[in-house]
């Protein structure tokens, strides 16, 4: 079965986006992203060989390019003016719990359980996929989103007390 | 198995079921038919990755990031045959050989329509800019305000079809080293930029009332001239558009 480009994109391109914004904290970051991922798609075609492994392949080489992005700032740091970084979040007692809180919340997390965490969450990948696209063995999947949960729990609970009635101590 | 470890197992359970089938957590699903306390700490965790899920999935797309990934759009192949017969090194010279080959042919003899390069700068201005709009808003006035504040005409009359679209907003592009204003306009999966210039500064020559169009990839542009101003349209398929703008034999630019 041949991979045609635009189905891929139509597939997959917002669930990357949102992977972007959740690994980057800014669109403008997360639509480069997205766009660098499917040129190299177009570029490593042959490299996925087998369609069932497109969605992977493609978080996959989003996660890395990240990496060497974040690589390459370190050596070259700089600071993008226009930058839109989503927002910080505050206390939202008595707000809904939208995207953006979601997002903010997930941004205060260390990335060792925010990058799991955010493909648990995004187009719902297993924890086989999720191990697959970091590198990760199942164990440490395990353990990072586990205490991912937890910590984004807490800090949802915290924030909006009265929109996610949701026991920061699960029942015993 | 323990309540805990079953807990442990069930953390990695996808909200939405996917993992019903997979044996890797179906002695912890048979626990829960057996021990209250775990179905209700499972029906909370559930109830709460549900939750974040939905929130996420809301996270909204640039209105403009498909229309870029699709500019690029060809059709990746699988590998073929000669992927394995030659080394990399050969294979990279086969094929810059036969690359540039088809170049040279294909500008010798096929001549492949492409934009005037004007036109192709007006597409990767407005489509593969860093910014998309500079001023967000379907507020048309508003948007001739910010286009008039900028020391450029914002009166200019639109077609009655394209009056009708709802605006999203507006940006300003650098043209032979003057600015040049583009409104976007998005309805549904309709979205178009509408370039308008001064008429002196486009260089191909338009005919008076009479739309030009070219086309590159999937790309199209639609350029008219109404009194001393050009309009070129772009988007993915403007031409469709544009030619119902055209009333009893008449093109109607609602100048």
């Amino acid at each position: 079965m041949e991979i045609s480009y635009e189905n891929a994109v139509q597939a997959h391109y917002e669930s990357l986006y949102r992977f972007a914004v959740s690994l980057t904290n800014s669109e403008s970051a997360a639509s480069d992203l997205t766009q660098a991922t499917f040129e190299r798609l177009l570029r490593k075609s042959a490299d996925v060989r087998d369609p069932a492994k497109l969605k992977s392949w493609l978080f996959t080489t989003l996660y890395r390019l990240f990496i060497e992005q974040k690589r390459s700032e370190k050596r070259h740091p700089h600071v993008d003016l226009d930058d839109a970084p989503v927002p910080h979040v505050e206390s939202t007692a008595g707000e809904a719990l939208d995207a953006s809180t979601v997002m903010a919340a997930l941004q205060q997390l260390e990335e060792p359980f925010r990058t799991p965490l955010a493909l648990f969450y995004l187009d719902q990948h297993s924890y086989r996929e999720i191990g697959e696209i970091l590198g990760l063995p199942i164990g440490t999947v395990m353990s990072r989103l586990s205490r991912g949960k937890a910590l984004l729990r807490a800090l949802l609970t915290d924030r909006a007390p009265n929109i996610i009635p949701f026991p920061l101590r699960a029942a015993s | 198995m323990t309540r805990e470890r079953a807990k442990e197992l069930l953390e990695l359970y996808r909200a939405n079921d996917a993992d019903r089938s997979d044996p890797f957590f179906s002695e912890a699903l048979q626990m829960l038919e057996v021990d209250p306390v775990l179905a209700d700490w499972f029906e909370n965790e559930r109830e709460f990755d549900g939750t974040v899920s939905r929130a996420v999935a809301d996270v909204p797309i640039p209105a403009d990031l498909k229309s870029r990934l699709l500019l690029h759009q060809v059709t990746p192949t699988r590998p073929r045959w000669w992927h394995h017969a030659l080394r990399p090194a050969e294979f990279g010279l086969a094929a810059a050989i036969a690359f540039l080959l088809a170049i040279g042919i294909a500008w010798l003899y096929v001549r492949p329509p492409v934009p005037s390069p004007f036109r192709a700068e007006v597409l990767q201005q407005t489509w593969l800019g860093r910014r998309h709009v500079d001023l967000e808003t379907s507020n048309l006035p508003e948007i001739r305000r910010f286009i008039a504040a900028h020391d450029l005409r914002g009166d200019f009359k639109l077609p009655p079809e394209l009056a009708a679209m709802r605006p999203h907003g507006c940006s300003l592009l650098s043209v032979k080293g003057r600015r040049v204003p583009y409104v976007c306009f998005i309805e549904g999966s309709k979205h178009l930029h509408l370039v308008v210039m001064d008429r002196t500064l486009f260089p191909d020559p338009v005919e008076m009332g009479t739309p030009d169009f070219e086309t590159w990839q999937n790309w199209n542009t639609a350029t008219w001239t109404q009194g001393k101003l050009t309009f070129v349209l772009t988007g993915l398929k403007p031409n469709e558009f544009v030619k119902k703008f055209r009333k009893d034999g008449q093109w109607t630019w609602g100048g």
